[in-house]
């Protein structure tokens, strides 16, 4: 396979965004007849890099060469045209239109302007049954499933002559099935040698399909690998690196007896909670006063598990007690009630309101819970704000000002203060310092640790492991959408194990290595 | 597993779940002239038929340039403001002494004019619909009155011929020339949508607008085009109004824009976009035709009653859509 | 809103009952609309719109299509009495503006309608149970309309089911547009409302003064909207800086365009 030439070569590639150095010197190739991983973490730079590729983003720096033509494209479009075809993790096609209709609208067979429809059925039939697929090409798209649409997707794309295939985490939302009905569609396409460049976050798919896997870490080139000479270990520490630790700040307080922790009843304990798609059934229990880790890659399904905790999304099924006595979780509201909160990963479509200022931001999850009828005096209110704005050294420390002004790190403690203004019980943060600099990220442990110590139970998720050591009485460990273990964190769990645990599933078995 | 037997059961289910509203709608438009045949007998003759399509020939015509604009899920609401300007500049030029060919052609020109405006507006500058086609609607009113405060009577000989021509056979049963133009908007709007690229474009970006954006297709322009032939039926409309009524009135087809929505509706084009046909639109004037032609048969009941009926009958297509769209995910 | 018509006697007490039947009316017709919004999910514009055409209907019927005289002198003094040497009309406004303004700012109903408008899946994940504000939301709309319609009748004095409040809608929103709260949601600015609805009125009054056709202040309503609507556009605005700055334009394929009706 690799003693051909590359159909496509990127070298040098650069991007920065205002503030953000997104690709830095990437160097990619991707060979004819390969299917060809680019696996990394979240901001990696991996769907950057991908933009680039196809034109949506120019570069600030490197050059892109297509079958040893130097290209640049402007667009998708003209991406297609060359022969590079993506398709996306979200279908893009219209699924009120039919099946035949979706592969060719834009490009239908015409007669004197009229789309000859018998033809377009005709040619989309053809096309599927290259990739022996039996559909009816009349019925609309929607009537199929997310699989199906997906390589209807597929079909789209390669009937434009493709020599490049980008697969932008397609498997995603699919069950093992229907993945298995891709990947092999991907290897027969593999085999007309058309060259493949998937992404995923599945280490599993990625050892069962790739031939090749690009790793990129911070916009940076970490390396490029013959799939079968990279075990999964090293993949997974290549992916998440060992970063030096420079938040000396925080002592290790987590090493605390867990025995201890976990006398009596639990806050909260669910079992078999699941979402079809989402995540499987789990079970978990938390203590007051505990941190429970949640590890795992992204796509691993940790903010799965945490909006089933809250309610954000329906569990398909299971129980949950609190304080031991069977209870419910099925709306925010309801979780709220129950003295849970919850602050999203995604901070600016999930967690602010733009528009209102940094006080109303704070009072928002109490006043909530106490009705509009009772509002909080303002007297009360001011004492709030100001108490953790100070607390949480939150600048600018004006309660007026439109929280969309403020810097990512300190929207993500008026967040918290949200959340602590409520007093609650179980606190749910997901990624609460992902992208804020390093100072507010020390404030942010820091606090854990306090409220830890002080009894509330924090449910603490983040890809990064150093983080999760630090913090956490006990870790649990997402891997492709199921929680694999549960680790308690005594002085035989470091991060390695954890990496282990992701990369195998299960730790005993590479434990023993 | 293969795919063939993962997913054929389902399609045979879904595939007559997109025609329910439109079957609905034919359905309702039978029952409701079995009622008019069963209660009164002149209800029975074809001329009633024929009627409903001369009263209604402008409505339709503008319920299908909305059916385009719908279809994209967009809204105009300028429509009616539109069909009264027209019919009013067509009236004022005529006062004046201009040749009934050009003030055509001027006639002609003026909504798909705005409704380019407004398309470009709605495309380029990210503003919601319903607002900017808001505004054309107080504009178009505006110039009305701005034009002449009261009625302008139209005496034009090719206007009058058009108005009183009579298409029909010996026994006497006619239509009028609007309703011929009428039937050709028609007929050209469903080849539009069925067969072309920009008619196809059209249902593609009603269905999901970003996924028409990545599959290349001209988003921004079909979007443009689209308020346009809203326009330009909106324009054939007015002057249709205008040969029905041989007159420009300012505050005529007040409202109208409601009804021509409701026959769209009703007709089963999905108010998210996307989904309908023409023909559901055609059927969607009938019925609303249908029922002014039955309250004015009974006579004891107030015209207001077709508002009511049509407000009602708007609730429940609408409920309709929503059910069917609920199962449909 | 036109109930109030029926018994034209001057007794306060007739008129008071009179009232509460029209207010009572219009809250279970906002009430309506509430349910089909949030429990329903229609999209606003045509949820309201159903009434729009059936509301004028009902309205027909309950007059019988006359323009209904009122005759009764408490309930014209709505419209025309004076009080101070004021017109009784500027404390109602006043009042209803203050009522309204305490409602939402004295509670915090205000800051929980903002923060739907804002960003209604953070309102969510914060416990607010969006389905009732913008329940609620409609009722006190059709309210303020039933106080509106009180006002307009007892001011000419008369029910007119087909032409009472015909494009009021429309002003309306002007003037909510106009006070500087977008149409996208958010923050609310009852004070700007206020000075919205002031210009628009001075705008028709100035047509009528320079003896134009009332009908033509559309005209320039229209103009008014679209050139507050670029304003607010975020895409305009954009537009508008990059040529400032005379960069080119990035290619903006992934632009997401926002979801522009609310499902």
């Amino acid at each position: 396979m690799t003693d051909s030439r590359p159909v496509l070569t990127m070298t040098g590639i650069s991007k920065s965004f205002p503030g953000v150095r997104a690709l830095h010197d990437v160097n990619f190739r991707l060979f004819p007849g390969e299917v060809h991983a680019l696996m990394g973490e979240n901001g990696a730079g991996k769907s950057t890099l991908i933009k680039v590729l196809t034109g949506v983003y120019d570069t600030d720096a490197g050059t892109i060469t297509l079958a040893d033509e130097p290209v640049s494209f402007t667009g998708p479009m003209q991406a297609t045209a060359a022969g590079v075809s993506t398709v996306f993790q979200e279908v893009n096609l219209c699924t009120n239109l039919s099946v035949a209709e979706n592969i060719f609208i834009g490009r239908e067979p015409r007669r004197l302007g009229a789309v000859r429809w018998a033809e377009v059925r005709r040619r989309a039939r053809a096309l599927l049954a290259r990739l022996d697929l039996d559909l009816d090409v009349s019925a609309p798209l929607g009537s199929y499933s997310l699989a199906i649409q997906q390589m209807v997707a597929i079909a789209r794309a390669i009937d434009i002559q493709a020599r490049v295939l980008i697969l932008d985490e397609p498997t995603s939302s699919l069950d093992a099935g229907e993945v298995a009905q891709l990947f092999r569609i991907m290897r027969q396409l593999r085999d007309e040698g058309i060259a493949i460049l998937f992404v995923t976050h599945f280490l599993d798919q990625v050892y069962e399909i790739a031939d090749r896997i690009t790793v990129l870490r911070n916009g940076g080139l970490v390396g490029e690998y013959l799939t079968a000479e990279l075990p999964q270990l090293s993949l997974v520490e290549k992916m998440i690196g060992k970063e030096l630790d420079v938040l000396e700040g925080i002592e290790e307080h987590a090493r605390r007896d867990l025995a201890a922790l976990e006398e009596g009843t639990p806050l909260v304990a669910v079992s078999n909670f699941s979402r079809a798609g989402a995540v499987e059934p789990f079970s978990l229990t938390i203590h007051s006063g505990e941190v429970v880790g949640l590890a795992g890659l992204l796509g691993s399904g940790r903010t799965e598990v945490a909006r089933l905790l809250f309610g954000a999304d329906r569990t398909d099924g299971g129980q949950v007690a609190i304080d031991g006595t069977a209870s419910s979780l099925r709306t925010p509201a309801q979780a709220i009630d129950h003295g849970v909160g919850f602050c999203s990963e995604n901070r600016r479509a999930e967690g602010i309101v733009a528009d209102l200022s940094v006080r109303e931001n704070m009072i928002l999850a109490m006043q909530a819970a106490r009705g509009w009828l009772r509002p909080i005096p303002r007297r009360r209110q001011d004492e709030l704000v100001d108490k953790y704005i100070k607390a949480l050294n939150i600048r600018p420390a004006d309660p007026e000002a439109p929280v969309r002004n403020l810097s990512g790190g300190n929207q993500q403690k008026v967040l918290l203060a949200r959340w602590l203004i409520t007093e609650p019980r179980l606190l749910i943060l997901d990624e609460p310092t992902r992208g804020i600099d390093i100072g507010a990220k020390t404030e942010i442990q820091k606090l854990v640790a306090q409220l830890s110590d002080g009894g509330m139970a924090v449910l603490f998720i983040s890809a990064e492991l150093e983080e999760v050591l630090r913090l956490s009485h006990k870790v649990a460990v997402m891997r492709d959408r199921q929680m694999v273990a549960q680790l308690a964190n005594d002085d035989s769990l470091d991060a390695d194990r954890i990496m282990q645990t992701i990369a195998s599933g299960s730790h005993r078995e590479e434990a023993d290595r | 597993m293969t795919t063939g037997s993962l997913t054929a059961p389902r399609t045979r289910f879904r595939l007559p779940r997109r025609q329910i509203p439109v079957l609905a709608t034919l359905a309702l438009l039978l029952v409701m002239y079995g009622i008019g045949v069963s209660q009164y007998t002149a209800f029975s003759n074809v001329q009633v038929i024929f009627n409903v399509f001369i009263d209604n020939g402008f409505l339709l015509v503008v319920a299908v340039g909305m059916t385009f604009v719908i279809l994209t899920g967009g809204i105009d609401l300028s429509v009616g403001s539109v069909v009264a300007m027209t019919a009013m500049v067509s009236a004022a030029l005529l006062q004046n002494g201009m040749p009934a060919a050009l003030v055509l052609v001027i006639a002609l020109l003026i909504g798909p004019t705005l409704g380019l405006l407004m398309g470009c507006a709605i495309h380029f500058f990210e503003i919601q619909p319903f607002i900017v086609t808001l505004a054309g609607m107080f504009f178009a009113r505006g110039m009305c009155t701005f034009i002449s405060g009261a009625s302008i009577p139209i005496t034009d000989g090719f206007w009058t011929s058009m108005s009183q021509e009579r298409i029909g056979n010996p026994a006497g049963n006619f239509v009028s020339i609007s309703v011929l133009i009428a039937f050709a908007v028609v007929a050209v709007a469903a080849y539009t949508l069925a067969y072309t690229r920009l008619g196809r474009n059209v249902y593609a970006i009603g269905g999901n607008p970003q996924s028409a954006l990545l599959m290349g297709l001209p988003v921004g322009r079909t979007r443009i085009a689209v308020y346009t032939i809203s326009g330009l039926c909106s324009a054939i409309g007015g002057i249709l109004l205008s040969f029905y009524t041989l007159s420009g009135a300012p505050l005529i087809a007040v409202g109208m824009e409601l009804d021509v929505i409701a026959a769209v509706v009703i007709g089963g084009t999905v108010l998210t976009g996307g989904a309908g046909y023409v023909f559901g639109t055609v059927l969607g004037v009938l019925v609303l035709g249908v029922i002014q032609t039955l309250i004015t048969f009974d006579g004891s009941l107030n015209s207001w009653w077709t508002k009511i009926v049509i407000g009602g009958l708007l609730f429940a297509f609408i409920l309709l859509q929503r059910l069917i769209g609920i199962r449909y995910k | 809103m036109y109930i109030s018509k029926q018994p034209d006697q001057n007794s306060l007490g007739v008129v008071l009952t009179a009232l509460a039947m029209a207010m009572g009316v219009s809250l279970v017709l906002g009430a309506w609309n509430g349910v089909l919004v949030a429990v329903i999910g229609i999209q606003p514009i045509i949820a309201t719109l159903i009434l729009m055409v059936a509301g004028r209907g009902l309205a027909q019927l309950v007059t019988e299509g006359q323009i209904i005289t009122i005759n009764s002198e408490p309930y014209r003094a709505i419209g025309l009495g004076h009080a101070l040497t004021l017109p009784l009309a500027i404390f109602i406004a006043l009042a209803a503006a203050l009522l309204v303004a305490a409602f939402t700012r004295r509670t915090a109903l205000g800051m929980i309608v903002e923060s739907v408008g804002g960003n209604s899946e953070a309102s969510r994940l914060a416990g607010i149970r969006s389905g009732r504000v913008v329940f609620l939301v409609y009722v006190v709309s059709a309210a303020c309309a039933a106080v509106a319609g009180f006002m307009m009748t007892a001011n000419v004095s008369s029910a007119d089911g087909n032409a009472a409040g015909l494009w009021v809608e429309l002003d309306a929103i002007l003037a909510v547009v106009i006070g500087g709260t977008s149409l996208a949601g958010g923050r609310f600015f009852l004070s700007g409302t206020i000075i919205g609805a002031l210009i628009i009125q001075t705008l028709t009054t100035t047509v009528y003064a320079m003896n134009i056709s009332p009908q033509t202040s559309l005209l320039f309503k229209a103009v008014v909207v679209i050139a507050v609507c670029l304003i607010q556009a975020p895409a305009f605005r954009a537009r508008f800086r990059r040529r400032r700055r005379g960069t080119p334009p990035p290619v903006a394929i992934a632009d997401k365009p926002k979801e522009q009706v609310p499902a």
